[in-house]
């Protein structure tokens, strides 16, 4: 992550790859939030689609600390236990999680819904915030 | 940004946070951290709250927005859950304001300024008539193409400004035939409309070539503070001008394209060309006419082939002939 705190920085992430169903697309760092953006594809493993919905603890792990970000908003997403249910295979559906501002200097981070958790909780391993990769917002 | 022009985003924030059916009863602590979000600055309670009274009771508005509060959900909703202020339409007002715009915008005939917005003023105009009929007993008396609502036209504005400042984006894009989510970065360079449809045109880094984004596809997005790039004139123009539609077949180039059409699909044609490329190359005794374009290959063109499959004939290129015949034997299997 970049180091100057009073600066928003977006981080694009097409490339980053997880075994958790939603596509993590991109992070966006302000003095007053970090934002994450997923996007989320109905699969044809279950009948209409399934369902999904999002752990009101989810949470940024910092891994070089361990400190832990606990999710503050959530828009687009059910908290759980209520779900939205997909009617198609075909569904799909954007959504975002809001976090405390992150720290200075993070490289790596963790988003864990569930620890240890399986493929169908949104567990996001070793995220990189790496200066090369962080693009500044107007 | 002007205070009216602000005061207006803001009462299209509160809307679209009241009408949000995925998180419905928002707060006010909600409403003010979104206007806060998406207007880059703060607002106190008493900013919002004015804002709700004013969409409430306000006769200039007009809105009359039936917004309430449940103490039991500690949010506010609207009691009439269909009410949005996009579907408010004009008032008396807004039409003679409209009207005296139209009047100034008049005296600039003949100027290049004139030329530039004439097409934009023809279709206000229309819809201008199609709201005021002479006879207001008669009720409507023009009816315009228009689509009940414009998924995506709330980005309108942005991508104009980041067009015109030459300002590169990032938006998330979800592609209705990969069925998939991207974050793409974009140099955008045109806003095209093409069948009451918005699109972006530019350059995306992450595919490395000019491509369109339909706007009802893009998710929030944000300004760059990086390079612009910019396309080479030549290949944009080829882009803009060249294409029928707004999605280039990839990989191919400016070609000849011929089709042999009915006398009652020539007819149309002549009189409303497909493209400023059209050309009759020959007309038969019985009316046939041969007609070529000179364009880069479009899935629009295509699609407009397929739906008049009865009425003509793709004689170049080849590749496209074939296509075009595929994909209406496809299509007649799905009708078994």
């Amino acid at each position: 992550m970049k180091n100057n705190p009073n600066i928003s920085f977006l981080y694009n992430l097409p490339e980053y790859k997880s075994n958790a169903s939603p596509k993590l697309l991109r992070i966006t760092t302000t003095p007053s939030y970090t934002k994450v953006d997923f996007g989320y594809q109905a699969t044809s493993y279950y009948i209409s689609g399934g369902w999904v919905r999002i752990e009101k603890n989810t949470f940024i792990r910092i891994v070089k600390t361990g400190e832990k970000l606990i999710v503050n908003r959530i828009e687009n997403i059910p908290i759980a236990p209520q779900r939205l249910d997909f009617t198609s295979t075909k569904d799909w559906l954007y959504f975002s999680l809001y976090f405390p501002p992150l720290p200075k200097d993070i490289e790596i981070i963790d988003l864990i819904e569930a620890e240890k958790g399986d493929t169908k909780d949104f567990n996001y391993f070793k995220i990189e915030l790496s200066q090369n990769n962080a693009i500044e917002l107007c | 940004m002007s205070l009216t022009k602000e005061a207006y985003i803001r009462y299209k924030i509160i809307d679209a946070c009241i009408s949000n059916s995925q998180e419905p009863y928002p707060t006010m602590d909600y409403l003010i951290d979104a206007c806060q979000e998406k207007l880059g600055h703060e607002f106190n309670k008493s900013t919002i709250q004015k804002d709700i009274k004013a969409m409430k009771y306000d006769e200039l508005l007009g809105f009359n927005a039936p917004i309430k509060f449940s103490k039991s959900n500690n949010g506010y909703y609207y009691s009439d859950p269909k009410y949005s202020i996009n579907k408010i339409p004009l008032n008396t007002t807004d039409i003679e304001a409209i009207n005296s715009a139209l009047e100034l915008i008049a005296e600039f005939k003949g100027t290049r300024l004139n030329e530039n917005i004439n097409h934009a003023l023809e279709k206000v105009l229309t819809e201008f008539k199609e709201y005021v009929p002479k006879n207001s007993s008669q009720g409507k008396i023009i009816q315009t193409d228009a689509p009940p609502s414009h998924k995506g036209f709330e980005h309108f504005e942005f991508f104009y400004n980041a067009t015109s400042q030459k300002i590169p984006v990032c938006f998330v894009h979800y592609s209705y035939s990969k069925r998939k989510f991207n974050s793409v970065i974009v140099h955008p360079y045109m806003l095209k409309e093409f069948q009451n449809h918005w699109y972006v045109v530019g350059y995306s880094e992450n595919h490395n070539q000019l491509r369109t984004f339909g706007l009802d596809r893009i998710y929030e997005p944000l300004l760059l503070k990086k390079d612009f790039i910019e396309a080479p004139t030549a290949q944009k123009v080829e882009y803009f001008k060249y294409v029928y539609g707004v999605y280039p077949i990839p990989k191919q180039k400016r070609q000849e394209i011929i089709f042999m059409v009915k006398p009652i699909l020539g007819d149309y044609l002549l009189a409303h060309p497909l493209h400023e490329t059209q050309h009759i190359k020959k007309k038969e005794s019985n009316g046939t006419l041969i007609i070529s374009l000179d364009l880069i290959p479009s899935k629009e063109l295509i699609n407009y082939f397929l739906s008049n499959a009865n009425l003509l004939k793709v004689l170049e290129p080849k590749w496209m002939q074939k296509e075009v015949t595929n994909l209406h034997l496809s299509a007649a299997r799905n009708e078994k």
